[in-house]
């Protein structure tokens, strides 16, 4: 059976799914700038994610759309609509979604009132019929009359997200909305809400620290450092082809390792590579000394006696073991190897490179 | 939405205003007292109320510290049969007023009473008996009422204490009571200091006692200078001296605390042990209880009772009886209700919209709880008197007395439960297309209505209990039950006070109820 998200014939209206523009927002706190700023696009319909360490203000982005925030400058701009900046269109009023961090599920009201709570401008009999539907969708039907406190934290979360749903807002927002479950139940809500999502057809701005999470759920992913978008990109380029340094080191584990470019290519101490010479704005103004990004799993090695560089440390992650391997130049590089076969630190080995993309930034010495 | 100034900053400026204008229409008005009249002040009233007072706040001292370090040291450090009985019933004496206890003690004391029949079977010559009217008598009967002050907060450190520091000193090989003096008592410290401020500002508050007892202080001072001698800049003055006293005081325990760093590592929380007593250690321990207990509550009340008794046999439940109840219900109502709508803006704001004029307005509403209830009466006099003439002996300057002096009750109760509420639960509720209001009403008031109604509660007792601001402002003819005590005790009609005395005392018990179930320290006082 397949379950209408949006219902014309019910009291919520059928919506076209909106693009939100966000131009020259900036917003300080006191004597904390939390984005100095930042543009940003977002498409119709599409599942974008802003990912970032704590603190470098992908939250606050979050409540300036939703208009829990004013910014000091700039405009947003939802459906063609400003909401902030020029004009001031109240929270209530711009039928945004948000599903909170710590779910922020009235205490107070059963899971019913909870999600009933948005419906606002409809018969009774409308009410209880599209809460008894989201119900069902998240899959908590028998669930309807119990009390916050007495669902998981999983139920919980479900919960909080047909809340959210329920008046069928133009976007919807999600607060690191898997932050507070165990590692296993957020594999799980992870693709039922992605799923959900994906069949409202609604336009949705996740927010995470977890780049595996951005990474599964977004068409998109923005990279956001210290208030500022370091890059925006589908997530395969996000990994692959990083546009700076802090982008390289958040979104996986690399190492950087010295080299010189001469010519089409990057002579280094672990290999020659090829260039792409399309890629990086600075070589082509005749950069020579710049870091390659390898990453762990671009690293492969085999026991070779002779071999110039050798094991120094293994860590055993279950199914994959990290090795740090010392070059003969005193620096280290990481590999990533399947755990089926352990190598003793101390053995002697000689390492092949194999980067699926050269990634070069200038040089830090 | 941060700094948005909106109507409800008007509102609670508005209220904040109305609180404040009386206390610093008094300070400003002492402002311009005359020199000629501080030295006619000094010479009839201060010489004698200033070193009374300090003499007070020293003796009062001494012995609250005593009483409650002892107390809260022995429930919180031992542990022997009935020690949780006496943990909550040691801070019972908190809902007798001072003037009621010093009632009860006066009436056992009084000449053919019971304590003059044990002295003479004991010691023979009454004469020699010592009297309660005097400093000593005093000083004991303010102790009584005010230890559980220093020993609910001592409590509160000692068993915030973790069990680490004294472990890491007994590693140490540091003696036991070395141990005990520099970790203990030491850590306390903060609670200690904290808990005997308050005790000491409700010594300086304090006007029925030593009215009653005959021992001239400010409050007492300034009650007279404008009910007898009708001089309204001369009770000013008068205020205007007190109230740098109190700030004085505050600003020493805040000396005394903000030196230190009290921080405690909350990783791995664990409180000390307390040690289990043998039988004899238990009989001295509850002797200890029990002498103190029953000195502060258990005697004075079952003489009240036994009074109380006697009054109705005598037909004291007579229709004038009812007449006083009604008023004080009435008023203490209606001042708990104002205070309670009236603390809604302030606190939503402080807690809500932080910001230099949130703080402005939070302090500015609170300014009367640190003052004795004679500076509110002589405030709100001076300005009706100047402003509002008309109202002049209306119940309305009572109920603002009442507001002045308890809306910060209220305010700190209010704050307290929006504080504890996840904003993030009024945000949903805007995202959910509810506006201000209707997210107020259906989502911050259903969650922080307890919080409400305890401070309710707490106002509401607090007004019955009220006296001086009581008698200063009332109407005509208007009698609550704390006037009734006052006249009738004043009078020696020791068994008409009773029953009013009584009834404040179990109305006293209410919200000590409220903090025993809540199993904390009170944080309204």
């Amino acid at each position: 059976m397949v379950l209408r998200l949006y219902k014309e014939d019910l009291c919520v209206k059928e919506t076209e799914a909106s693009y939100v523009l966000l131009k020259d927002i900036s917003k300080t706190f006191g004597s904390v700038t939390a984005i100095p700023d930042l543009t940003l696009e977002i498409k119709k319909g599409e599942f974008f994610s802003l990912l970032g360490p704590s603190g470098c203000g992908k939250t606050t982005i979050l409540r300036l759309i939703a208009g829990l925030e004013k910014p000091d400058k700039g405009n947003i701009i939802i459906e063609e609509r400003v909401v902030a900046g020029d004009e001031w269109v109240q929270p209530e009023k711009r039928r945004i979604g948000l599903v909170f961090q710590d779910y922020a599920l009235f205490p107070h009201m059963t899971v019913f009132k909870n999600i009933a709570f948005g419906l606002t401008g409809c018969s009774k009999n409308e009410r209880k019929q599209r809460v008894m539907e989201l119900l069902k969708i998240v899959g908590l039907s028998d669930a309807a009359q119990r009390y916050p406190h007495e669902l998981s934290g999983g139920q919980q979360q479900r919960v909080a997200l047909a809340r959210a749903i329920a008046p069928s807002p133009q976007v919807m927002l999600l607060d690191e909305p898997f932050s507070n479950l165990d590692a296993d139940l957020r594999m799980e809500l992870r693709t039922e809400t992605k799923r959900i999502l994906k069949e409202s057809g609604t336009t949705v701005i996740l927010v995470t620290h977890d780049q595996e999470e951005a990474f599964s759920l977004s068409d998109r992913v923005g990279v956001l450092n210290h208030g500022m978008l370091e890059q925006v990109g589908a997530p395969d380029e996000i990994y692959h082809r990083p546009l700076s340094r802090f982008v390289a080191g958040f979104v996986g584990r690399a190492d950087f390792v010295h080299g010189r470019i001469e010519g089409d290519f990057v002579i280094s101490g672990i290999g020659n590579f090829p260039l792409d010479r399309s890629l990086d704005g600075e070589i082509k103004q005749g950069l020579q000394d710049v870091d390659i990004m390898i990453r762990h799993d671009d690293v492969d090695f085999v026991i070779d006696p002779e071999g110039n560089a050798s094991i120094i440390e293994a860590e055993f992650l279950g199914a994959e073991i990290i090795y740090k391997i010392s070059l003969p130049d005193g620096k280290v590089i990481h590999s990533i190897k399947p755990s089926a076969r352990i190598f003793s630190v101390g053995s002697r080995v000689r390492i092949t490179v194999d980067p699926a993309h050269i990634v070069v930034f200038r040089s830090e010495g | 939405m941060k700094t948005n100034f909106s109507y409800l900053h008007i509102f609670a400026i508005g209220i904040a205003a109305v609180v404040a204008i009386p206390i610093i229409f008094t300070l400003f008005s002492a402002l311009t007292v005359e020199l000629e009249l501080w030295k006619r002040l000094y010479d009839t009233r201060l010489k004698v109320i200033l070193p009374n007072t300090i003499k007070l706040l020293i003796s009062v001292g001494i012995l609250t510290l005593l009483i409650g370090v002892t107390t809260a040291w022995i429930v919180t450090r031992y542990d022997f049969a009935g020690k949780k009985t006496w943990e909550w019933m040691l801070i019972l004496p908190l809902a007798i007023p001072g003037y009621v206890l010093a009632y009860a003690y006066a009436s056992i004391m009084a000449p053919g009473g019971l304590a003059q029949n044990i002295w003479s079977s004991v010691f023979g010559d009454v004469s020699k008996m010592p009297s309660l009217y005097s400093f000593w008598g005093v000083s004991l009967i303010l102790s009584l009422v005010n230890y559980p002050y220093v020993y609910l907060l001592t409590k509160a450190s000692l068993l915030n204490q973790n069990v680490k520091y004294h472990e890491a000193a007994r590693v140490m090989g540091v003696s036991k009571y070395k141990r005990l003096w520099s970790i203990n008592i030491h850590m306390a410290y903060p609670g200690i200091i904290a808990g005997l401020a308050l005790a000491l500002m409700e010594v300086m508050a304090d006007f029925g006692t030593v009215a009653l007892l005959r021992y001239p202080t400010f409050t007492e001072a300034i009650y007279r200078q404008m009910t007898a001698r009708f001089d309204p800049s001369g009770a000013a003055a008068l205020a205007f001296v007190l109230v740098a006293i109190t700030f004085l005081l505050m600003s020493l325990e805040r000396y005394f605390r903000g030196k230190r760093l009290f921080e405690q590592t909350k990783s791995g929380f664990k409180s000390q042990m307390p040690k289990k007593l043998n039988f004899r250690r238990t009989i001295v321990m509850t002797a200890v209880i029990l002498f103190i207990l029953g000195f502060a509550f258990f005697v004075p009340v079952a003489v009240l009772i036994n009074m109380a008794l006697a009054a109705i046999a005598k037909g004291g439940l007579d229709s004038r009886f009812i007449e006083f109840t009604l008023n004080t219900i009435f008023v203490s109502a209606a001042g708990a209700t104002i205070a309670s709508i009236l603390a809604v803006p302030a606190a939503y704001l402080h807690a809500r919209r932080p910001g230099i004029l949130s703080r402005a307005v939070y302090y500015a509403s609170s300014l009367g709880y640190s003052l004795p209830g004679p500076v509110i009466a002589v405030g709100i006099l001076l300005t009706v008197a100047a402003l509002f003439n008309w109202l002049y002996g209306s119940i309305l300057l009572l109920l603002m007395a009442y507001v002045v002096r308890f809306m910060p009750i209220s305010l700190q109760s209010q704050d307290s439960s929006i504080s504890m509420v996840s904003r993030s639960m009024e945000d949903a509720s805007r995202t959910l297309g509810a506006g201000t209001w209707k997210t107020f009403k259906n989502i911050l008031f259903p969650l922080i209505r307890r919080g409400i109604l305890a401070g309710w509660v707490v106002v509401f007792v607090d007004c019955m209990k009220e006296l001086p601001a009581t008698m200063m402002l009332r109407p005509l003819a208007f009698d609550t039950l704390a006037v009734r005590v006052w006249v009738e005790a004043s009078e020696s009609l020791w068994d008409m006070a009773a029953l009013p005395a009584l009834l404040i005392v179990l109305a006293g018990l209410i919200p000590l109820i409220i903090i025993i179930k809540k199993n904390g320290s009170p944080k309204w006082c």
